[in-house]
């Protein structure tokens, strides 16, 4: 087989003048699976849609951002044996804890 | 001077190469050469071991280092008339690093596919490279190629590939040689073992051509030659 379709296809990007630190650290960005681009457009749009980060295959950490959205911190105290059954349902139904909370204080809310 | 030889790409044969420069250099032109081994897999580090039960061998020192070593390398530079690098297969910070002070960067490939699509990645590397470091270098080297006339078209094409990312590609080349397994066993190089062999043969002049590379003729790694569409 031929090795002359792993030619070049596409134009390199220009590169941006650097600093010689900054050359060096992008190693680092390149041993976690982010490339420059990447690390770029995760920064300026965090609204890419699940089925890109499928497509691309790659482990997308959740930021605080994400997880906060629209939302507030809240605690209660609740006995062992509720977190314990909180923990089994989340872990049957694969929701979080938390989403199980609102999904039941909505059902509650709506019943009254 | 420092000599990179590097790349992503493992088991293309780079400690091969860059143990075999460093006696070119150190018993052929008569250089004060140090190694620099940055490869966890010590390969280099254990070849020196290796030499240095033979005191026939003209002795060359050996220093491991890891991460970021610009300063190390350039403060080192200061004392040897060679530094020859050995950098494991991978992107990491010691390549980089290298890379940035390096006057010449040699990066094997063997003619196989997998070897060859590490290119754009080394591409990419090399053009933001080359803005740090104006003076470098660099060029690909294709080893371990079949001495198989019917194979002989996977070279042509290798260093065609190499070539339409814009990278210069050396004309010289190594074959895949039992000499170069035969003479690290015992800490030498093919020079020591067999100095009129082909295989000795094939390090003077791929490392030759290397230095006469002309730094202000090498391609801009931003414009390529040729742009080729994959259908």
């Amino acid at each position: 087989m031929s090795l002359l379709n792993l030619k070049k296809s596409k134009p390199l990007a220009k590169p941006s003048l650097r600093s010689v630190e900054a050359f060096i650290d992008d190693a680092i960005l390149y041993a976690q699976g982010q490339s420059k681009s990447v690390r770029k457009a995760q920064t300026t749009s965090s609204a890419s849609s699940k089925s890109e980060r499928a497509a691309t295959n790659k482990a997308v950490p959740i930021t605080k951002t994400q997880r906060a959205e629209g939302m507030r911190h809240a605690t209660f105290t609740l006995t062992p044996e509720c977190i314990e059954k909180l923990s089994v349902l989340s872990a049957q139904t694969g929701k979080a804890k938390s989403a199980l909370i609102r999904e039941w204080i909505t059902q509650h809310a709506a019943s009254k | 001077m420092i000599i990179l030889v590097g790349g992503e790409k493992g088991g293309s044969g780079k400690s091969c190469l860059a143990q075999n420069i460093a006696v070119y250099l150190r018993a052929e032109k008569g250089a004060n050469v140090l190694m620099v081994d940055c490869d966890p897999q010590r390969t280099t580090s254990d070849w020196i071991q290796e030499r240095k039960g033979n005191p026939r061998l003209p002795e060359i020192n050996c220093v491991q280092l890891y991460g970021k070593i610009r300063n190390e390398l350039l403060n080192l530079r200061q004392y040897y008339d060679y530094v020859v690098i050995d950098c494991g297969g991978q992107d990491n910070l010691a390549l980089r690093s290298s890379m940035a002070v390096a006057d010449h960067i040699l990066i094997p490939l063997r003619p196989k596919r997998r070897d060859l699509k590490t290119v754009p990645h080394m591409e990419d590397i090399l053009s933001t490279c080359k803005m740090v470091n104006p003076k470098m270098n660099a060029a690909f080297v294709i080893t371990q190629c079949p001495s198989l006339p019917s194979l002989a078209s996977r070279i042509l094409e290798a260093k065609e590939v190499c070539r339409s990312f814009g990278i210069p590609v050396l004309n010289s080349v190594t074959f895949s040689r039992n000499m170069y397994d035969d003479s690290e066993e015992s800490g030498r190089s093919v020079i020591e073992s067999e100095p009129e062999g082909k295989a000795a043969h094939e390090i003077r002049t791929l490392f030759e051509e290397l230095l006469a590379g002309k730094v202000e003729d090498a391609h801009e790694f931003t414009q390529p030659q040729k742009v080729e569409a994959v259908s």
